[in-house]
């Protein structure tokens, strides 16, 4: 299995009122495709920062970001853009679905954008959303705006899904059909890389990344994980 | 402490609060700056008219006796009255002017208001009381002599005093001008004593002009006066008089745009209010939940959020009052004094001004409430917690549809955010439509004036100078002037006509249903025409009498219809069949042919004969009274337009500065309500210039949205304007040159693009991470 990106002693730091502070401190960190990762930690731990940094979305202060042999830490503002175009899904907590686009146009919208886009249809048929095209989003319930977002970032075919928080929104239930979904992504070869503060999750994981104060406190390599079923949500 | 949060909230969303600040100082300071000096001209005008006894009546016959002019005081209603004789002269030396002469015995009625030198002195012989306009636009002083000529006779005096009179507020040469020119039309008084001894004792005197006691019983005066002196050929008003009725229309005018300005602006800034109240309220949602849970009364809270408005309407509405006063109350005043004749015209602020102000705060704080009150009335409890977005029926399934479904993703996105937000929409699309409106306007008033130059001077009038026949003039004169000049030539006829009732002999009967009008009777194919609705020529037939369309409607005439007249001074009446209709910009009156005319028994008698060639006006031979030259004539109003041109411009700038204003305010509004949706869309990858594009489309739909709107609404503004502000005597078909909408159109989309295009470089400083995060 070859390597999805590689992280090489990455750094954060960001100033306010005039103080500087480090959400992320030397981390290192290789993963592999078609795994899912569970990135855990409390608060302030830098989870969201070292997702913004792999998702392209924000760049380093000291290390580099490798994905592809590329160093993406050097891109430039357009660079990032393609990149996170062409390689990046982002499923947010609170779905981010632009409320004045119907379902199908939502996903439609990241077609353009991506050399490897897939049918917006068949990725809103395949989180079971076909019955739902023209819906705008206050027409769909939390769960279903979610999918949405699931779809959205899945028909640009990336070979990266970033999660943040992505059932932090959503009852139990409706969590775990998500997570289905996402869990389905990584058994189809794609990366996903999701942030929680939720434990639960490292029980489902294939890696699990556990942070605290902008360091890495493990790396652990799940050899069985459980069904999403087994786990108690 | 809640006093700071508002200093600090409206540093904080300076440019929102701005905009409603700028839109209620403007809607108040155009109310107040319009009524100073309309008000002011209304004021000065009423005082002058009674301070210095502006005529009630006047009486016009061959001529008063001193003996009628008895009979005339005798009246039980007359308070005071003076004979006149009026003609027009030129003065030597001034090669292109008319000085209106008015030869008087008594300075009684139309008292002049002396700026410099003496009062009028009866038995001067020698002094003369000059237009003081007419003084300063020919570098006259106290002491100069003039000499002015008069067919045989001329009269040299010496500059007594420089003045003003109440009924030449408005002066104006004749018909022909609109505007006053006093560079080339000027007055002057002598006194009787000042005549040639010749001439004293034979001087006619055909105007008597009398003070009433009470002008109410102006009927009842002008019956008995009627019936003691018969030589009476007319009786006049101050409605007819043209500096009275000139004056008083200007006064109007501004009535016309000071609301219409004053209720777009308020409707603009309703418009802020509303969006930059209702997103501000939103945003301090779980502000307004803190201070409820830590114990402030609703009504604490209400009144604080009310507050901010409140403040910065008053101050706003207190500046507006001050500025528009100061500022556009002199500008116009200083203005229209250029044209008018007024003493002691100053701003006036009367208290409909504060009232009006008054009403724009209220207007906004209610508007204010309004906004803010959903969220206000919440329980503590509920504000604390994060909204839940209201799930509705969606309004946008229409662009789901038909052609919409071929529009683009990112077009189909722009045109269902702009319904979305319907008030920062209609407020963007209304207040650029208003910026529009003011240029078109400005240009506008600027393209139908030309074209009423062009229509006046090259379709209605072909010739290139007439000669006004003297009132005095012989056949043997008359004759010599036709040898002269051509038989192109015309008459005026002032008449009293009866079109109320449905049978002409009934009309004749009917003593109440008069009014004074007049008839021009034609002889001149070459030299006038006269034109049809579209400007299209009507050839005028011997069968009948034609009417402008304006005096049509006035009268209740048309095609077919009879109506009884009689010419002032004949007894004679006459019943005409209105054979046609046409249109005249500045004349509304009767027209027929010589040929008419005399197939009736009337004998047609030329006051006017029109040459194509340029004439001397110095050299006015016997018989004749003046000459004038179309190019004197068109220069007069092509010195008005470009004075005028500095308005147009002030006009255009105010406008330009108003849609930088309205659009910046709506762009920031804009830009912060899609930022964070803009920050997802770049999260997916959008680039910045992609992004910009999209904001940007959105501000272009919107200006092209208000811009087609603009044009009309700014036509319909210029039609107004010169059909409400003009006097019944004017019929200005607004025009405006499909040029003039181009330049307007594409000028605002301009400005439109580019507060657009300042406005999109934000995007390009968005914090991805921190707006999905401020948006959770």
């Amino acid at each position: 299995m070859s390597t999805a990106l590689t992280l090489h002693s990455v750094s954060k730091s960001y100033s306010t009122g005039g103080r500087s502070f480090k959400a992320l401190d030397q981390v290192d960190l290789e993963i592999e495709e078609g795994k899912l990762v569970v990135i855990l930690g409390p608060s302030g731990a830098g989870k969201s920062t070292l997702l913004n940094l792999i998702g392209g979305m924000d760049i380093p202060s000291e290390g580099t970001i490798m994905v592809n042999g590329t160093d993406i830490s050097r891109y430039s503002e357009n660079e990032l853009a393609d990149y996170r175009a062409e390689n990046i899904g982002f499923i947010f907590q609170f779905y981010n679905i632009l409320p004045t686009l119907t379902v199908l146009e939502n996903v439609n919208l990241v077609a353009d954008l991506s050399k490897n886009a897939v049918d917006g249809t068949r990725a809103l048929e395949a989180v079971g959303l076909g019955e739902h095209l023209d819906k705008f989003p206050n027409q769909l319930s939390g769960g279903e705006q979610q999918r949405v977002s699931i779809a959205r970032a899945i028909a640009k075919n990336p070979a990266l899904l970033l999660c943040d928080e992505p059932t932090g929104a959503l009852d139990s239930a409706t969590g775990v059909t998500i997570l289905k979904l996402l869990k389905e992504q990584a058994m189809k070869g794609k990366t996903v890389i999701i942030v929680t503060h939720n434990s639960l999750f490292a029980d489902i994981a294939d890696v699990v990344v556990r942070l605290k104060n902008g360091r890495i406190r493990s790396v652990t390599n799940v050899e069985n994980p459980k069904s999403i079923d087994e786990v108690e949500w | 402490m809640l006093r700071k949060k508002l200093l600090r909230d409206l540093r904080r969303n300076l440019s929102q609060f701005f905009v409603i600040f700028m839109m209620v100082l403007l809607s108040v300071m155009v109310f107040s700056g319009v009524h100073a000096y309309m008000d002011g001209m209304r004021i000065s005008a009423e005082n002058i008219y009674d301070e210095y006894n502006l005529a009630d009546m006047w009486l016009i016959s061959e001529g008063f006796s001193e003996k009628d002019l008895k009979t005339v005081l005798s009246d039980e209603n007359v308070q005071a009255a003076n004979r006149v004789l009026t003609v027009q002269t030129a003065p030597d030396g001034m090669d292109d002017a008319t000085l209106e002469l008015n030869v008087i015995e008594d300075n009684d009625v139309c008292r002049m208001y002396v700026f410099e030198g003496e009062a009028f002195d009866p038995d001067s012989t020698d002094g003369m009381w000059l237009d003081k306009e007419f003084a300063a636009a020919r570098n006259l002083k106290i002491g100069d002599s003039v000499t002015v000529s008069y067919e045989l006779y001329s009269i040299t005096a010496k500059i007594s005093g420089f003045v003003e009179t109440p009924d030449h507020a408005y002066s104006i040469k004749d018909s022909t001008e609109i505007f006053p020119d006093h560079n080339t039309f000027g007055y002057a008084y002598v006194s009787a004593a000042a005549l040639p001894s010749l001439l004293k004792s034979f001087v006619p005197f055909p105007t008597v002009i009398v003070d009433l006691k009470d002008p109410e019983l102006f009927n009842e005066t002008k019956i008995r006066l009627q019936e003691a002196l018969p030589k009476i050929l007319a009786v006049t008003g101050r409605s007819e008089l043209a500096s009275y009725a000139g004056y008083q229309s200007e006064v109007e005018e501004g009535e016309t745009y000071s609301f219409v300005f004053t209720a777009l602006f308020l409707f603009i800034a309703i418009l802020s209010v509303i969006t930059t109240m209702h997103r501000f309220i939103r945003k301090e949602r779980t502000q307004i939940g803190v201070l409820k849970a830590l114990g402030f009364r609703r009504g604490r809270i209400v009144r604080h959020y009310i507050s901010y408005n409140l403040v910065l309407s008053i101050v706003a509405a207190a500046a507006g009052i001050v500025a528009g006063a100061l500022i556009i109350g002199r500008f116009f005043l200083n203005m229209e004094m250029e044209y008018f004749e007024m003493p002691e015209a100053g701003i006036v602020l009367l208290p409909i001004v504060y009232v009006v102000a008054a009403l724009c705060v209220a207007v906004i704080v209610f508007v204010t409430w309004l906004s803010c009150r959903k969220i206000l009335n919440e329980p503590a409890s509920q504000a604390l917690r994060t909204e839940v977005p209201n799930v509705r029926n969606t309004n946008f399934s229409l662009t789901t549809k038909g052609i919409f479904r071929k529009l683009s993703t990112v077009t189909k996105w722009n045109l269902r955010d702009i319904g979305r937000n319907k008030g920062r929409s209609i407020a963007g699309v209304v207040g650029v439509m208003g910026c529009t409106m003011l240029v078109i306007t400005a240009l506008g008033m600027f393209d139908t004036i030309q074209r009423y130059l062009d229509w006046q001077f090259n379709v209605l009038n072909r010739y290139e100078s007439y000669v006004v026949v003297s009132d005095n003039c012989t056949d043997e004169q008359l004759d010599k002037l036709l040898d002269i000049y051509g038989n192109e030539t015309s008459r005026t006829l002032a008449m009293e006509v009866k079109a109320g009732a449905a049978d002409a002999e009934e009309q004749k009967k009917d003593s109440s249903a008069s009014t004074t009008q007049t008839m021009l009777v034609a002889d001149a194919p070459d030299s006038l025409q006269i034109t049809g609705h579209r400007w299209e020529p009507v050839e005028m037939s011997d069968d009948g009498v034609y009417i402008t369309e304006k005096l049509s409607k006035m009268l209740g005439l048309k095609a077919g219809d009879k109506f009884s007249w009689h010419v002032y001074g004949e007894d004679s009446w006459y019943t005409s069949t209105i054979t046609g209709t046409f249109r005249d910009p500045q004349n509304q009156r009767f027209a027929c042919t010589r040929g008419y005319i005399e197939s009736i028994g009337k004998e047609y008698r030329p006051d006017t004969i029109y040459s194509m060639d340029e004439l001397d006006r110095t050299s006015v031979p016997e018989g004749a009274e003046v000459i004038q030259t179309k190019s004197g004539l068109e220069a007069g109003v092509r010195s008005m337009l470009s004075r005028m041109t500095s308005v147009i411009y002030l006009f255009i700038a105010f406008a330009a500065l108003l849609a930088v204003v309205i659009l910046y305010n709506l762009g920031i509004l804009s830009y912060s309500e899609k930022q964070y949706q803009f920050a997802t869309l770049r999260v997916l990858g959008y680039r910045t210039g992609a992004l910009r594009k999209i904001f940007n489309q959105q501000g272009r739909i919107l200006a092209i949205i208000s811009v087609v709107l603009g044009l009309p609404a700014g036509y319909w503004m210029v039609a107004y304007i010169f059909e409400a502000a003009l006097g019944d005597n004017y019929d200005f078909p607004a025009y405006i040159r499909p040029v003039t909408y181009i330049i307007a159109g594409i000028g605002i989309f301009a400005v439109s693009v580019l507060v657009n295009d300042i406005m999109s470089r934000k995007i390009r400083r968005i914090d991805m991470v921190s707006s999905l995060k401020a948006n959770e």
